[in-house]
């Protein structure tokens, strides 16, 4: 049974001009329960707008996602989300702010803690539970982001490059962390990324957007057997697969450059 | 640093043609340690520094007052300064007046706060409150509350109600302005990920905007509270019989210079004191802002 359902989705950002500028072009897409979806493509192409409309963040300018069967008209209950930019409470406490979405319901306080220290735990930040973020690295702040999301026992987990900001040790070591949560977990997520090889690694299927228009230009099928690990980026199926997307999206980027005026890229931004 | 060295010499046009003497290069050695674009002094140059400028000061006023130059009606030492501080504090009993003077301050901008805090955060979370007040409000902002004097007086008479008019005046419109600006700097991500959690418009508005904002909300009343002084004296001069602007006033019509003086800088105490005051309780209550300078 498909979890999230993306159907006919169009986006455009009222231009100057008269001319609108059409961020996604009729996008459909079924998301089954369970599993890891990767949103690839060169900048420009509305993965992050894709994600946001799937969240609710965003609406869209025609067309409807559909999660667990209900019409998203906004953020959800069941729909957690990561950002890129780090969104740690700053005057809050990385308990308080796993606690966040619980207190938010006024449950039972000590059941909630008893949660939130296991959630805690499972992300590795049992010793900092009194810390403020800002005495944390970016990749403990991502962590606490993950634990903050998971706190509320989301069906549905919206990441939005949630490891771009972070340099590249910490990254392949939070890849790991997300493929071993992912592992128990066993969430349906949308992850968005610009890192090649982090799609391959994390995604059941990766679909790459070609930019625009946003359309869908391929979707991939990651053969790759799970439980995956960072040795896995030397086997020969990843290295085939690195090429393909590579070549192709790189394609896409020259085509890009060609066609693209320079006020159409700033205007794609969300 | 030391690697820095060779490039700053070559770049010294004092140096060029000449050959670096072991004294050039002591002398920009020193001159680097100094003035160095955002590097930190140590405390004690620091405090040294600060020091060293009201020394300076005082020494250059009591230099000139001594002179012979100023007429030392106009321009007291600040030996007799100090005398006659002690003895309007003392025998005068002038902490009273400086103690209306608090009081007003106090209940015209408390009433400034009350209602500039909670509108200034309406209107940096709703656009529908900034576009219907917005610029009313930066309208407003630029008559002067100094102006208002006179005309209430004629509302309010010369009683505390006046004065507390007048500080409102002075303050309500930028506090409410400089509080809508703090609460618009909180991240849109924070906003949004609290969003994704569940929470409410009001919930938002509560546990994300108002705590995420508090800290700068708090800095703005700070900057804000040195203005109502301004006007709280400017009021007292104009039409008071009490106060320290009152007694200022006095002073003046008495050819009392020294007594003008301390009235002057029993404001600015006043001031430094709840500036002071207000850093060290910022620092209690937001211990997770990380703050380089105060």
């Amino acid at each position: 049974m498909s979890m999230i359902q993306i159907q006919k989705v169009s986006k455009f950002f009222p231009g100057g001009k008269s001319k609108n500028l059409l961020v996604l072009d009729q996008v459909s897409l079924d998301v089954p329960e369970g599993e890891f979806l990767v949103l690839i493509g060169p900048s420009g192409c509305g993965k992050s707008t894709l994600l946001r409309i799937m969240a609710g963040l965003a609406e869209p300018s025609l067309g409807k996602v559909t999660i667990a069967g209900r019409d998203v008209d906004g953020p959800a209950v069941g729909v957690g989300m990561v950002f890129q930019t780090y969104t740690s409470f700053p005057w809050l406490t990385v308990e308080q702010n796993v606690a966040f979405g619980l207190s938010l319901k006024g449950t039972d306080r000590i059941k909630n803690s008893e949660k939130v220290r296991k959630i805690v735990d499972r992300v590795g930040l049992s010793k900092f539970l009194a810390a403020f973020p800002s005495q944390l690295s970016g990749g403990m702040q991502q962590r606490v982001a993950i634990a903050r999301a998971l706190a509320t026992d989301p069906k549905v987990l919206l990441m939005d490059e949630p490891f771009g900001a972070l340099d590249a040790m910490i990254r392949v070591e939070m890849q790991a962390f997300l493929i071993d949560l992912w592992q128990q977990e066993r969430k349906t997520v949308v992850f968005v990324t610009h890192d090649i090889d982090e799609a391959i690694l994390l995604g059941d299927r990766i679909v790459v957007l070609s930019p625009h228009p946003g359309r869908i230009h391929e979707v991939l099928n990651v053969k790759i057997a799970r439980p995956r690990s960072i040795q896995d980026t030397e086997t020969s199926d990843f290295v085939a697969l690195r090429h393909a997307l590579r070549t192709m999206i790189f394609a896409m980027g020259e085509a890009n450059n060609a066609l693209t005026r320079p006020e159409q890229v700033s205007d794609c931004l969300p | 640093m030391a690697n820095q060295i060779p490039n700053i010499l070559a770049a010294d046009p004092n140096d060029a043609g000449a050959p670096v003497t072991h004294k050039d290069r002591r002398r920009s050695y020193i001159w680097r340690k100094i003035f160095t674009i955002r590097k930190e002094l140590s405390n004690n140059v620091g405090g040294a520094l600060s020091l060293a400028f009201f020394v300076a000061f005082v020494a250059g006023w009591w230099g000139l007052a001594s002179s012979g130059l100023v007429n030392p009606l106009f321009l007291p030492t600040p030996l007799e300064v100090y005398h006659v501080a002690i003895r309007s504090y003392t025998v005068d009993k002038l902490w009273l007046d400086l103690g209306i003077s608090v009081y007003r301050v106090l209940v015209g901008f408390g009433i400034a706060v009350i209602v500039a805090v909670p509108l200034g955060i309406l209107m940096g979370s709703f656009q529908f409150f900034r576009s219907l007040l917005e610029p009313f409000l930066a309208f407003l902002r630029y008559m002067p509350a100094t102006a208002f004097i006179p005309l209430l007086v004629l509302w309010l008479g010369i009683d505390d109600g006046q004065k507390f008019s007048v500080i409102w005046l002075g303050t309500f419109f930028h506090l409410t302005l400089l509080v809508m600006t703090s609460t618009l700097t909180v991240p849109l991500p924070l906003i949004e990920a609290a969003m994704m959690l569940g929470a409410t418009q009001r919930q938002i508005v509560t546990k994300v905007i108002w705590r995420s904002a508090k800290p700068l909300i708090f800095e703005n009343l700070r900057i804000v509270l040195g203005w109502a002084w301004t006007y709280i004296v400017v009021a007292e001069i104009v039409a008071a019989d009490s106060g320290v602007g009152y007694q200022i006033l006095k002073a003046s019509r008495f050819l009392d210079t020294p007594m003008i003086f301390v009235g002057i800088l029993s404001i600015g105490l006043v001031g430094v004191l709840s500036d002071f005051g207000f850093n060290a309780l910022g620092r209690k209550l937001f211990p997770y802002v990380q703050r380089n300078r105060v």
